[in-house]
């Protein structure tokens, strides 16, 4: 497990979490923002899948009537399942963002910060 | 009998808060409202006399009642030093309520409900800390105290009183915060707040943290106390209506913070950890040059109550230095003043707003003449006057004569000095408001304030005359200092 | 175990959920009962968790697995002392106060009353799931249910508000997402989600700095949405602009239930840093400082009256985790006893703040001293839950800094007791400023006709209940103490 850094996927989702967070942190348009919050949220879903993978695994779908099941051979599903949920849960919290860029845009005729202050 | 006497004091200090909360319920019936004020009134002061009554044959009220933090309960514990206190108070609430009325309705003063429900509460938390038997239940009412007198403070509603309320609530929060602080720290090191006779057991703590905690104590009771240079609230509270000047800052509030130097003196730290601190030493310097330099600024005040806010803070460092010298004579001193000056400091303020709704002047230099237009209130004004310089005949100088007595016993004949030379000064600063009050020809008819305000003012006169020459009564006031001291007559 | 006892968690907080669902059904047909709906509903989750209180202190915790799956393969919850305390607090303070802000509800969503229940009964059951789960997963799906409902709330209202929802939204996910970055870690450190088994298996693992990188991410994640120092940002703004309605439901019980899941995952789940050294602690304790002395300095310049309110909230929740960072039993006696303070005392105030906006469409704290005397039983109240915050006795805020102030001097922090004390008067100086507008001159131009206070009887009710109960609590702390330290301690504490 101390390889949690020198893997790649790994990187690859810390490197998503650090750009997305940048983009939100440094962007002044709203979309932006909520661009880089989506950033966000698939790093934590490609950090979930890439802690689900084991060497020479295949998918976990069970043949039909198999009885004995060895772990090593199928991924690890638990982290799929989580991670349908928290993409669910990032949808809705988008749809949430959307509905209120949607206001902001009407009550102020833009979607950068500046035109309504800080 | 076992259990009435467990609840009394709970009962007591239980009257005036219920009133405060009956009072407003009757708002729209101002003399049923007073009816309830004179009912608390009484009932503390029936409960107090009954528990004196029970302390001269030999037995303490109070218990404790609940748990309110680990180890710590609410408690109650009428001795002689609280129902001292408590008696005052109670007697005094009785008079003020009846001056109040007056003044009130004279100057048909706003918000009424609100400020005779405050009050009771203010006596409520008054009588709490008089019967506390343990630090914490002091804390708590004091700092109920300290909330209670704001509303009061700023009731006028004005900038000036609104300004003098942050002023008060400065001192007075900060004050509260370093109690807490030392009484969270005491409980820490000992595991006992309760107020024992003869204070820590010896060699409990180290001298420099007795030190400590008495700094912080003493800054935390000074404020009330108007020890100098933690006073400076007290003459800008006189923006109040003078019955809470006369009350409160007066007897009550500033009563409590001396009150809360004789308990940690004698009943928290003790003399014996006091005296191996060297702590008595700078405590009298304090009360003494408190005495002195207040008095001195007293000569320079017009303001009428300013004047006599200055005496005050003069007259509570007398009550700090009869308990710093730590000789059970300077004990006895000390708890006779905080009563005879009670009285006779209450009767000027009494005068002094009855001045101001007859004639509506508050300065010492308009008072030209006025004493021949009320000659009730500035006799009334001659005896408080003569009776806070200690002129025998009066009770003034009944306790003035144990705390020189207390001087002698500390081997401290400065201290009396200071005491005599105090005494010039008060005649300085009061006489001339006599003086002035019959110099020059009668102006006007007799116009004195409305009877609800006059009685009260020479009943309390009266009284200030009887307990300095009427032997049983002094002979009364002794017994209850000896008791103070745990000891038979 | 009796039967009702079993289903206690799921009365508590799923029945809300349920609810949330059909109440849009049968607002189809009659708008008007979404507020008795509610009501209703809230009313059966707070008596059944004021029953689960009671069944814990005699017969224990209460365990509950969904769908009969047992854990650790199935999700759990669980309704022990601390969980039981705080779905109290949460489940009663949300029925008074939806009571209390009916008018402003009125005013404010009365064309839309079905969105803003539903809402609202979301919100109640994302905060209280989140209290009962034992599962660190199930605790993020909690934790963005009521969160997402706080967003959509908080942006129903004006202009700036939608903003406030929108920054509060961005900052708010990031802070899940750390969370759940965290879970993540946990889970590949140990293989589970479930807390109890989690706390079991991380045990050995102390030493690993993995372990302390997860912890770390868990604890960023819910300070965020706890609004610690200086992951507050979002909060003024959120609870200032918000619809009055909402930010009364919101502002006392949003960040209290973050708290909650702080003390639960730094206590019974990375319970072997349960211990003031830790560097968790310590970390905490910095960010508790700087909160408690920037929280009320900040709060005296703000001339909005909900703005003060929110950083005088931000001041407070540095004291909770100033006593959750001792790691003790006095330490998170005080931090329980001041949360709920703050619940209550912030329900008052900003009740108060809602009938302000009602009758006098504005939201100065100026707008205190133009209303009309004589000073009633609201009035009452208001100086009542000021008194709280300060820390007066007898109200609760008095003894629970009683406890804190003793958790730093046994912990032999000095300085942190001072402090605590320090922050009494820092609490002062901007509560006194509120109170001292009461007072009006007798001569002042009378208020005039729409700006005459009528408070709703509802109103007065809802600050009652709270203003009583903060009297009530503080003197009855004892038991209540002894309560915790009995049911709530983390395991192994000292």
């Amino acid at each position: 497990m101390t390889e949690l850094w020198a893997r790649e996927p790994y990187l690859v989702a810390w490197a998503v979490f650090a750009l997305g967070l940048a983009l939100m942190a440094k962007s002044r348009h709203l979309v932006k923002q909520l661009i880089g919050l989506y950033l966000v949220q698939t790093s934590v879903i490609v950090f979930f899948m890439a802690l689900a993978v084991k060497p020479g695994a295949a998918a976990p779908i069970l043949a039909h009537g198999a009885l004995h099941v060895d772990p090593a051979r199928y991924i690890n599903p638990l982290p799929h399942v989580l991670m349908l949920t928290a993409i669910v849960v990032g949808v809705a919290t988008q749809g949430v963002a959307f509905m209120l860029l949607r206001r902001i845009y009407q009550a102020h005729q833009s979607l950068h910060e500046t035109d309504f202050g800080g | 009998m076992d259990a009435w006497r467990a609840w009394a004091p709970a009962a007591a200090v239980l009257a005036p808060f219920a009133a405060a909360m009956l009072i407003p319920f009757a708002s729209s019936r101002p003399n049923l409202r007073e009816a309830i004020t004179f009912t608390a009134a009484g009932a503390l002061w029936l409960l107090v006399g009954w528990m004196l009554w029970e302390l001269f044959r030999g037995r303490i009220a109070g218990g404790e009642l609940f748990a309110l933090a680990p180890g710590l309960s609410l408690a109650f514990r009428a001795d002689a030093f609280g129902l001292m206190f408590a008696a005052v108070s109670s007697t005094l609430w009785i008079a003020t309520s009846s001056y109040s009325i007056g003044y009130a309705r004279a100057l048909s003063m706003h918000a009424q409900t609100r400020f005779f429900a405050v009050f009771a509460v203010c006596l409520g938390a008054a009588a709490g800390i008089a019967l506390a038997a343990n630090l914490f239940t002091f804390v708590i009412f004091y700092e109920i105290l300290t909330l209670a007198t704001y509303p009061l403070v700023v009731h006028q509603g004005t900038r000036k009183a609104k300004v003098a309320g942050r002023i008060y609530l400065c001192y007075a929060l900060t004050a509260g915060a370093l109690l807490l602080g030392a009484t969270a720290w005491l409980w820490q090191l000992t595991g006992d707040l309760s107020f024992r006779p003869g204070g820590l057991a010896p060699g409990a703590l180290d001298v420099r943290t007795v030190t400590w905690l008495f700094v912080l104590l003493s800054i935390g009771f000074g404020v009330k106390a108007g020890v100098m240079p933690l006073h400076a609230w007290l003459p800008v509270a006189m923006i109040a209506p003078t019955p809470v000047s006369a009350l409160l800052h007066a007897v009550a509030v500033v009563k409590a913070g001396v009150f809360g130097y004789l308990r940690l003196i004698h009943f928290i730290l003790g003399p014996d950890a006091m005296r191996e601190a060297g702590l008595w030493e700078p405590l009298a310097w304090v009360a003494a040059a408190t005495i002195l330099c207040s008095s001195i600024i007293a000569l320079r005040q017009d303001e009428l109550k300013r004047r006599l806010a200055y005496s005050t803070v003069s007259h509570l460092s007398y009550i700090i230095l009869g308990a710093a010298m730590l000789v059970p004579a300077g004990q006895i001193g000390a708890l006779l003043h905080l009563a005879n000056h009670a009285m006779l400091k209450i009767t000027l303020f009494f005068c002094a707003g009855a001045i101001y709704v007859a004639a509506h002047k508050d300065r010492v230099s308009q008072l030209d003449g006025l004493g021949w237009r009320m000659p009730v209130t500035f006799g009334a004004f001659a005896i408080g006057a003569l009776g806070l310089a200690g002129v025998p005949g009066l009770c003034g100088f009944i306790s003035k004569w144990w705390l020189a007595r207390a001087t002698i016993e500390a081997g401290a004949p400065w201290l009396m000095g200071v005491l005599l030379l105090s005494g010039i000064l008060n005649i300085a600063y009061l006489l001339p408001i006599v003086t002035r009050g019959f110099s020059g020809p009668r102006r006007g008819p007799v116009l004195e304030a409305p009877m609800t305000m006059l009685v009260p003012i020479v009943v309390i006169a009266a009284a200030s005359v009887v307990f300095g020459s009427v032997a049983p009564a002094i002979a009364a006031q002794t017994a209850l200092g000896y008791r103070a001291l745990e000891a038979a007559p | 175990m009796r039967f009702p006892d079993a289903q206690l968690p799921v009365l508590i907080a799923i029945v809300p959920l349920l609810a949330a669902f059909v109440l849009p059904l049968i607002g189809r047909a009659r708008p008007r009962a979404a507020y008795p709906f509610t009501v209703a509903v809230l009313g059966v989750s707070a008596s059944s968790a004021l029953v689960g209180l009671a069944a814990v202190a005699v017969d224990g915790p209460i365990h509950y697995a969904f769908g009969g799956w047992a854990p650790p393969l199935g999700i759990a919850w669980r309704l022990d002392g601390l969980s039981a305390f705080v779905s109290v607090a949460l489940s009663v303070s949300l029925l008074v106060i939806l009571i209390g802000v009916h008018e402003n509800a009125e005013a404010e969503f009365g064309q839309h009353p079905v969105a803003f229940h539903t809402l609202l009964l979301l919100l109640g059951s994302g905060m209280l799931g989140l209290v009962l789960s034992a599962d660190l997963f199930n605790v993020f799906v909690f934790l963005e249910v009521f969160s997402i409902s706080a967003y959509a709330l908080i942006g129903s209202g004006a202009k700036r508000g939608t903003v406030a929802a929108y920054r509060y939204l961005l900052f708010g996910t990031v802070g899940a997402t750390l969370y759940l970055f965290g879970v993540g870690l946990l889970y590949a450190m140990t293989g589970t989600l479930n807390m109890d088994d989690a706390a079991a298996r991380l045990a050995p693992l102390a030493g690993s700095r993995v372990v302390l990188g997860a912890v770390i991410l868990l604890v960023t994640g819910l300070a965020i949405k706890a609004a610690i120092v200086p992951l507050h940002g979002w909060l003024p703004d959120a609870y200032a602009y918000a619809p009055n309605a909402v930010s009364a439901v919101i502002a006392p019980l949003m960040t209290k239930v973050a708290l909650y899941a702080l003390i639960r995952i730094l206590g019974w789940v990375a319970g072997m840093w349960w211990s003031a050294d830790a560097v968790v602690m310590a970390i905490l304790r910095l960010a508790a400082v700087a909160a408690i002395v920037l929280g009320p300095l900040a709060a005296r310049l703000q001339t909005d009256f909900r703005r003060l309110l929110a950083y005088s909230s931000i001041g407070q929740i540095g004291l909770i985790v100033l006593g959750i960072s001792f790691a003790s039993e006095l330490g998170l006696t005080g931090a329980l006893l001041h949360l709920v303070n703050d619940i209550c005392a912030k329900a008052v105030l900003f009740l108060t703040a809602c009938v302000i906006t009602l009758r006098m469409r504005v939201s100065q704290v100026s707008a205190l001293s133009r209303l009309k005397e004589p000073m009633g039983w609201f009035w009452v109240m208001f100086v009542i839950a000021s008194l709280s915050m300060v820390g007066i006795p007898p109200t609760l805020g008095f003894f629970s800094k009683w406890y804190l102030i003793l958790a730093a001097l046994e912990a032999s922090r000095w300085p942190l007791a001072a402090l605590v004390v320090a922050s009494a008067l820092l609490s002062a100086w901007y509560v006194f400023v509120l109170v001292e507008l009461l007072f009006r001159r007798p001569d002042a131009p009378a208020a005039k006709p729409d700006e005459v206070l009528h408070v709703p009887w509802r109103m007065t009710f809802a600050t009652g209940v709270f203003a009583i109960g903060l009297i009530a609590l503080g003197l009855a702390n004892q038991p209540i103490a002894r309560l915790i330290g009995r049911i709530a301690m983390p395991p192994g504490a000292p």
